[in-house]
């Protein structure tokens, strides 16, 4: 007869195995995913070949950045684009959906923040990068070619969010 | 009887007149001296964090606030000033109006320049200044406000209609 405390002990090496075997897993491929609403400024039509014309008052951004240390830093970017549906967070007809994954550099320090990182964004897809400002590890801002902020207007700002685990 | 009183109301209103215009030439050369409009922000940030840093109770319904903030400076000072904020509680007839001044640092950049807020019996705002152009609010660590996919914690400047 196999005793109470011998089962419990065999389940216990098992998901001592099995936790030792997904945990480093896991943070080796984390990833941090950041959203938000920004403006559809030219830049960023330009960078996503948007056409000139297309309506487009503003994108709505999920941006998953790898954070694995010794290899490519990769990402991938879910976009809608569209015209604002008045009175809601949303599109008119959904609004235009957008993917893209790439590659991206960090550069450290800038003239305005000597402690921030910037990130460069590259794809095939891309036109030219997009340069993203690192304010903390929660918030990053799009910034221009010259480092400089992009501004955004009432509605919506050039700031992307971390979403919190 | 009657020229004479009709002499005397004419004086009477043609001194209002004279008091009218000497106040309102004194009034509009007086204001600019007085405070220089450094710039307007307006934004649209999430409602139930900043409601609960202001200690301001809201319904669960409240997902975002329209705010506008007029900064303006002392003449002899870069470093102080007023501010007159709209948007939340502070509707337009009734504005947070108060001084501010900058301090240095937050959580992570020693050198960041923040506005501080202040506003009599309440917590202070503080605003981070990033560029000439954004201000993002900071929490009570001086960590940026981390927002959502909609709103974020950041004022834009735009431009005076």
């Amino acid at each position: 007869m196999v005793s109470f405390e011998k089962v419990t002990f065999f389940f216990k090496i098992i998901l001592l195995i099995s936790c030792s075997a997904v945990i480093p897993c896991r943070s080796q491929n984390s990833q941090a995913v950041f959203v938000g609403s920004t403006p559809c400024d030219s830049l960023i039509k330009s960078s996503f070949q948007i056409p000139r014309d297309a309506g487009c008052d503003f994108i709505k951004w999920e941006l998953s950045m790898s954070e694995s240390v010794g290899e490519l830093n990769t990402f991938q970017l879910f976009a809608l684009f569209g015209i604002s549906q008045p009175n809601t967070n949303g599109f008119v007809h959904g609004g235009q959906k957008i993917r893209i994954t790439g590659k991206y550099l960090t550069h450290d320090k800038t003239d305005q923040n000597p402690n921030a990182r910037i990130f460069e964004l590259t794809s095939e897809k891309f036109q030219s990068p997009l340069l993203l400002m690192e304010m903390d590890k929660n918030i990053l801002h799009f910034v221009a070619l010259d480092r400089s902020f992009l501004v955004g207007n009432g509605g919506w700002s050039f700031l992307l969010n971390k979403v919190r685990p | 009887m009657e020229n004479t009183s009709y002499s005397t109301h004419r004086k009477i209103f043609i001194f209002l007149i004279a008091f009218c215009i000497l106040l309102t030439t004194f009034g509009l050369s007086q204001k600019p001296t007085d405070r220089k409009l450094v710039g307007m922000f307006d934004g649209r940030t999430p409602c139930q964090e900043l409601a609960r840093f202001l200690e301001t109770p809201v319904t669960s319904e409240c997902i975002k606030i329209k705010w506008r903030l007029f900064l303006y400076v002392h003449p002899d000072s870069q470093q102080s000033g007023t501010y007159e904020l709209l948007g939340f509680v502070y509707e337009k007839k009734n504005p947070r109006l108060g001084k501010w001044h900058t301090i240095k640092g937050t959580k992570t950049n020693p050198d960041a320049l923040v506005y501080q807020l202040d506003y009599e019996g309440k917590k202070p705002i503080l605003l981070q200044k990033g560029g000439d152009n954004i201000l993002f609010f900071l929490d009570d660590e001086k960590n940026i406000m981390v927002g959502n996919r909609d709103f974020s914690f950041a004022l834009n400047r735009v431009p005076r209609k």
